[in-house]
């Protein structure tokens, strides 16, 4: 017999209290737990839209007004009566300082025109730098080939019963349907993507264009700096990395984030005082056979691990049960968070980290009432001797 | 039976020997539980703070050009301006970096007070003062690492 | 001074001492004053009515009870001079109690209170069991090791409590009141175990107001109102 033994017994003997000891902690940690995994599928929903966009950077004429929403991530905006760049200026871009960097420039002119009887946003762009940038994109058919070949999106497509091999009149020209882009969730769903210089001519915006990707040809190069000196080319544009654009919604996961720490202090502190006052009436309870251990010789350090290992059982169970608790009801939760977002899998760390967190917090508050059980005066204890 | 002392000298000298051990098991878990919640909440309780603190800052990056001396005035003097948290010139000279309020300023008003100063200066980026922090850090990082 | 080695020539020797309560305003006296010694191996009654002091005695003798006045040596130790940490392992060294209500710890089975006392002793296991089957089987429980205490009649828990008092050892037993809640059959039996113990070295000392069980005894002292009345 070992004094685990005794804290074992007498944990099986009131399994009522235990349960109750049990789901106080368990609620609190399952609380942070479900927080953070809810935080942590967020970032990671977030850091996944980051590496589809990897270092690309957008410019876009500086405007006041009129957000253009592109990639599902509203990047500046593009008016029609700003001044939109010249073509030839474009090539302005490779002159900057950190040029060794630049993989692609994707130009693209974007207006609204009229087809079939409907007003559809079309988008000039050169496909042959165009394609490899769009690792996303899945073509239905195949990629054009010619300046009259275009690709229309999936929500486009349906909407004017368009399919490949169909003809679409443009303006005076009339267009192929080479491919249907598969839904992307994007604003391409909606529109029709034509040669660069075909649809600048169906636009009537020769030598026009209305937006730039770039595509900077690096892991972790100076996207920031990059940016800056593309700014100071173009004092007209507003140049944007999308990593920037994308990160700016991480700051509201991380109010979420914040609000989760408030929100998981408060509800463990009402956890411990669970445990306080409970174990408290534990000790209280259990006075005699505090002085009969006393009398047969335990001393004061005794009692105390006794108590004390209880709470460390108590501790262990809840933060364990509140670590699985607070997965699955993440797990469940989340597609009512984000929408098509993915459960971003059981941390293990953070399991470490909440059964340590409940382990202490069982500790602490039972600390005061083992003290108290322990230096109990034995003849006291025991008024029936 | 008469007394014999040396009968249970052992005992005795077991009882006479109890020295106090370091410290007790509960002082231990009592530690051990404090270091731990204290480390947490040093983690976690700065971080929040400071989000909470920085959550309202934006960055303006403005290229300067023309006299460098007028912008210099300038800058002294929207450094003074309420919601301007920090203006700094950065390492290339040309550029500076206006941390301020989104709540009080936008970069509207910080670049008209600019014009009025006589500075000439062009907005190149505007970016949230936390995230600049961020992506400078890992940016170093990585160029640190090369 | 923790030890008298040297002016010590009895197992346990009571000096002078007393014992005080404090009722509201008024002190009460426990024990007046008191002065006796025990030898190694001897059989003590101490017999007095309810209220006498006999059981405070007990406390005082088994380090459970501070006395306000006066010295308890016990194998040349000043029980109340030592810190309460060495008091509580002189009690886990030199005494056996078995209190009146038995006190057995109604969550553990009959093995497992048997072996409370070598829970913080570093025995090994193996030899714990080997120590709690023996005086199991010494107070005749060999059967009824895994009962809970409820499960027995008040006998048997009885017997529980004596082979709880002395699976370590222990030089001195302290019985208080063995035989009060028993019927004169079962508490004979019990009596004939104390007595067998004590035949084997055992050193008792048994508070009771039962004139009957004091025969059992080597020598009997009278209590009353605080006092040693006769030895």
């Amino acid at each position: 017999m070992k004094l685990y033994h005794i804290s074992c017994n007498n944990l099986k003997r009131r399994k009522g209290k235990v349960i109750f000891l049990v789901l106080g902690l368990m609620l609190g940690i399952a609380t942070i737990v479900t927080l953070l995994s809810i935080t942590e599928s967020m970032t990671r929903d977030i850091e996944d839209r980051l590496d589809r966009f990897g270092a690309n950077i957008v410019m876009v004429p500086k405007s006041e007004n009129l957000a253009l929403s592109y990639g599902g991530i509203t990047v500046g905006g593009v008016n029609y009566a700003v001044k939109e760049f010249a073509e030839k200026d474009i090539a302005g871009i490779r002159e900057i300082e950190n040029r060794e960097n630049l993989g692609t420039v994707a130009p693209k002119v974007l207006g609204a025109a009229q087809v079939m009887g409907q007003q559809v946003l079309l988008m000039g762009v050169d496909f042959a730098v165009e394609l490899p940038l769009k690792t996303w994109w899945h073509l239905d058919g195949t990629a054009p080939a010619a300046a009259d070949d275009l690709i229309v999106g999936s929500e486009a497509a349906t909407t004017l019963d368009l399919a490949v091999g169909n003809t679409v009149p443009l303006g005076r020209r009339t267009f192929k349907v080479a491919a249907i882009l598969e839904s992307t969730g994007a604003a391409e769903d909606s529109m029709i993507i034509g040669d660069l210089h075909a649809v600048q001519e169906v636009l009537g915006k020769k030598g026009v264009i209305s937006l730039v990707e770039i595509a900077a040809f690096c892991r972790d190069c100076p996207i920031t700096e990059m940016v800056l000196q593309i700014a100071e080319k173009f004092p007209g544009a507003k140049v944007t990395a999308l990593k920037q654009a994308v990160m700016a919604k991480m700051q509201s996961v991380e109010l979420f984030r914040a609000f989760s720490y408030g929100i998981a202090g408060l509800v463990i502190f009402i956890g411990s005082l669970l445990v306080f006052v409970t174990m408290m009436g534990a000790v209280n309870e259990r006075t005699r056979e505090i002085g009969i251990f006393r009398a047969i010789g335990f001393r004061r350090g005794h009692v105390m691990q006794i108590i004390l290992l209880e709470a460390i059982v108590v501790g262990f169970l809840g933060g364990f049960l509140g670590f699985v608790s607070g997965n699955l009801i993440a797990w469940a939760v989340l597609p009512l968070v984000i929408p098509n977002g993915t459960f971003a899998g059981v941390n293990l760390s953070l399991g470490a980290l909440a059964i340590l967190l409940s382990i202490s917090l069982s500790l602490l508050a039972s600390l005061y009432p083992a003290r108290k059980g322990s230096s109990l005066d034995p003849s006291e204890a025991l008024r029936a001797l | 039976m008469a007394y014999d002392l040396e009968k249970y000298r052992e005992k005795r000298e077991r009882v006479l020997g109890v020295k106090k051990r370091g410290l007790g098991f509960g002082r231990v878990a009592g530690l051990v539980a404090i270091a731990i919640l204290l480390g947490l909440g040093l983690v976690v309780v700065p971080r929040s703070i400071s989000f909470l603190q920085n959550r309202q800052l934006e960055d303006a990056i403005y290229k300067l050009s023309g006299e460098r001396s007028e912008a210099d005035q300038a800058l002294a003097e929207l450094k003074k301006q309420e919601g301007v948290r920090d203006v700094v010139v950065d390492a290339h000279g040309s550029r500076v970096v206006v941390t301020y309020n989104k709540g009080v300023l936008d970069t509207a008003k910080i670049s008209a007070f600019l014009l009025k100063q006589g500075a000439q200066a062009v907005l190149l980026n505007e970016v949230g003062h936390s995230q600049r922090m961020h992506t400078m850090k890992k940016e170093a990082a990585a160029t640190g690492g090369q | 001074m923790q030890t008298r080695e040297n002016a010590v020539r009895h197992l346990i020797e009571i000096k002078d001492i007393g014992k005080d309560y404090q009722a509201g305003a008024n002190t009460v006296s426990a024990i007046r004053h008191m002065n006796f010694q025990v030898d190694d191996g001897e059989f003590i009654s101490i017999m007095g009515q309810s209220g006498s002091g006999k059981s405070t005695l007990l406390a005082v003798l088994g380090g459970l009870n501070h006395p306000s006045r006066g010295q308890v040596l016990v194998d040349s130790l000043d029980v109340y001079g030592l810190s309460s940490e060495q008091r509580a392992d002189f009690r886990s060294e030199y005494i056996g109690i078995i209190f009146q209500s038995f006190q057995l710890i109604p969550y553990l089975t009959v093995l497992e209170n048997i072996k409370l006392p070598m829970a913080i002793t570093g025995i090994s296991a193996k030899e714990q069991d080997a120590m709690a089957h023996s005086v199991l089987e010494k107070v005749g429980l060999g059967a009824k090791a895994e009962r809970l205490p409820d499960q027995l009649s008040g006998g048997e828990q009885e017997r529980v409590a004596i082979a709880r008092a002395i699976v370590n050892r222990p030089p001195i037993l302290l019985a208080d009141e063995p035989t009060g809640s028993l019927d004169s059959e079962t508490a004979e039996g019990v009596m004939a175990l104390l007595r067998q113990l004590n035949k084997e070295g055992l050193t008792i000392i048994m508070v009771t107001h039962n004139p009957d069980a004091c025969r059992h005894g080597d020598r009997t002292i009278l209590v009353r109102d605080g006092l040693c009345l006769a030895q």
